[in-house]
């Protein structure tokens, strides 16, 4: 069980923290090139200030980076038939 | 289960066991905590610099401009925030092919933050020794007293760290204000939290933890190290065989090395590695050991040095190339990018000019026979006073320029002037003539800029 946990902690660490850095890079270089404010006027946000627009977006573009990052741990995961140790497969029985 | 896991796998998955690193004086630490020292001095003090009536340093993401003392960068200049970044990570490379993880062991926040928290642990519930016991003992009101204390103040000092880096985005003077009367945004105060929590939970909790499964220097590092590359390193043929022995014995005569197996090395290292198991991914050099153990073979009256800076070229035949292909590559790739960044922020444009023509209305003929075409200027005063532009044309003779300047245009305002351009026919020999515009402040000569567009006459 407590490995179990640690494991977790590591996934946890690998989903969250790449698609944070991910986050704040492609929003740097987004918002070098587009204004927060027409941005979520085109998303027909009312963002009430830039700051909103900042936050939302890069939380946004984090939260698209996490679920990402999950997906592609969860398929990676995924055990070939019969490798789940923690659950073998029954023997067929005749 | 168990027995298929590798033992790499195991180590992974451990449990991780708190490190307490003993504390260090030397020649190292020293350095270590002048740099502490400077960083954070510089980190905390920065955004309550004053400049021209406002913060010195600002990341105004609200008003979309970037202040670094005199210098004002506008979103259109991401290119040199680009450029500013780049030059940072090849300094890294080069940096890091010369001496190694200087960078980890003196300058990266996640060391810098984590000897402060480092600090205030120890001064509330005491050295290595006392801190294992604290840990092995149940809770009680002392236990809980202490903790709590110290927990207290690692949160105290990552809100005003949070705060200060919000400070680096809006005016730190005003935020403050809000925050005495409660009255701070709700993204503000996120941020704020946001980042102390991150402080806290990063130099509180996770110390190593970071340097060994979060960064990703830290991984790819090694691909600029070679042979000449400044490590960390026990001098193992020195040094084995180890051994305890009293300060009198003559180490020869008992057939050791100079390792007296005192573990000091690894006690004071904050990864919790045995340096004299070789060079490791988790070594961040930052040379406690080093310290700890020239103080060990002073102790001893032994040369110094058994676990020192040296290279792996040094240790095998005792020289050392500084430079050579790799430095030489990095360097001059640097010293190119740097020209040209200076160069580039000297002759900054103050002025930001888009031409755009008329797309409904190639051209026009005048009443007096003249050809027209009329063109939007896109005027983005990135000077840091208003000024009012004139517009001029250059590459024809007899240009007759009507453009709509009558107003000022303020500091990081865009404006848009309809120009119209006329020209005799007489003078156009091509059906499509390149123009030069240029747009020039009226009181200021050099704040100035210039684009080329098309002239079109009938064919």
């Amino acid at each position: 069980m407590k490995k179990v946990r640690s494991t977790r902690g590591r996934g946890l660490i690998a989903i969250l923290w790449p698609s944070f850095l991910v986050a704040g890079l492609s929003s740097g270089i987004l918002f070098a090139f587009v204004d927060p404010w027409t941005l979520m006027d085109e998303a027909g946000i009312d963002a009430g200030s830039r700051l909103s627009g900042y936050s939302i977006v890069f939380l946004f573009l984090w939260l698209g980076g996490i679920v990402t990052a999950f997906f592609a741990l969860y398929i990676f995961r995924t055990p070939e038939p019969g490798a789940n140790q923690d659950h073998p497969r029954e023997e067929p029985r005749l | 289960m168990e027995g298929s896991t590798t033992p790499l796998q195991q180590e992974l998955y451990e449990k991780r066991q708190t490190i307490h690193p003993r504390q260090v004086t030397g020649t190292f630490a020293t350095l270590r905590v002048a740099a502490v020292l400077v960083l954070l001095g510089l980190y905390y003090i920065v955004p309550w610099i004053p400049w021209d009536g406002r913060q010195a340093v600002l990341f105004d993401m609200p008003a979309r401009k970037f202040y670094i003392f005199g210098l004002v960068l506008w979103p259109q200049d991401f290119i040199f925030l680009a450029g500013l970044l780049i030059v940072a990570a090849l300094s890294l490379f080069f940096f890091t092919a010369i001496a190694g993880r200087l960078w980890c062991g003196y300058a990266c926040p996640q060391t810098v933050w984590t000897e402060v928290f480092m600090w205030i642990e120890r001064r509330i519930e005491g050295d290595r020794n006392q801190r294992i016991k604290l840990d092995k003992r149940p809770m009680d009101a002392h236990k809980f007293r202490l903790r709590f204390t110290k927990h207290g103040i690692w949160i105290l000092f990552s809100l005003w760290t949070g705060y200060t880096f919000v400070g680096y985005f809006t005016p730190i003077l005003e935020l403050g204000s809000k925050i005495l009367t409660f009255s701070t945004g709700p993204w503000e105060t996120f941020w704020v939290l946001f980042y102390a929590f991150a402080t806290y939970g990063n130099a509180g909790w996770l110390r190593e933890q970071v340097c060994i499964y979060m960064c990703p220097y830290a991984r790819f590092q090694s691909a600029m190290f070679d042979r000449n590359t400044l490590i960390i390193s026990y001098d193992e043929r020195r040094g084995e065989p180890r051994g305890g022995r009293r300060r009198s014995d003559d180490p020869e005569k008992l057939g050791l090395g100079s390792c007296i197996d005192c573990t000091l090395c690894v006690q004071v290292c904050p990864t919790g590695i045995d340096i004299r198991d070789g060079l490791q991914y988790q070594c961040i050099g930052c040379a406690a050991c080093v310290d700890v153990c020239d103080q060990v073979m002073d102790k001893m009256s032994y040369p110094k040095g058994l676990i020192r800076y040296t290279t792996e070229n040094a240790l095998e035949s005792g020289t050392t190339r500084l430079v050579r292909p790799r430095v030489i590559i990095y360097g001059v790739i640097l010293l190119a990018l740097v020209g040209a960044l200076v160069y580039g922020m000297l002759n900054r444009a103050p002025v930001e000019l888009d031409i755009i023509r008329d797309r409904n209305v190639l051209y026009r003929v005048t009443d007096k026979g003249l050809v027209e075409n009329v063109y939007t200027l896109k005027i983005l005063n990135k000077h840091h006073e208003a000024h009012r532009f004139r517009v001029e044309v250059e590459g024809l003779p007899g240009v007759y320029v009507n453009a709509d300047t009558d107003r000022e245009i303020g500091s990081g305002e865009v404006a848009e002037i309809t120009t119209s351009v006329q020209i005799d026919p007489v003078d156009l020999k091509r059906p499509s003539t390149e123009l030069r515009f240029r747009v020039v402040a009226e009181d200021d000569p050099l704040v100035v800029n210039e684009d080329e567009a098309r002239f079109l006459k009938p064919l």
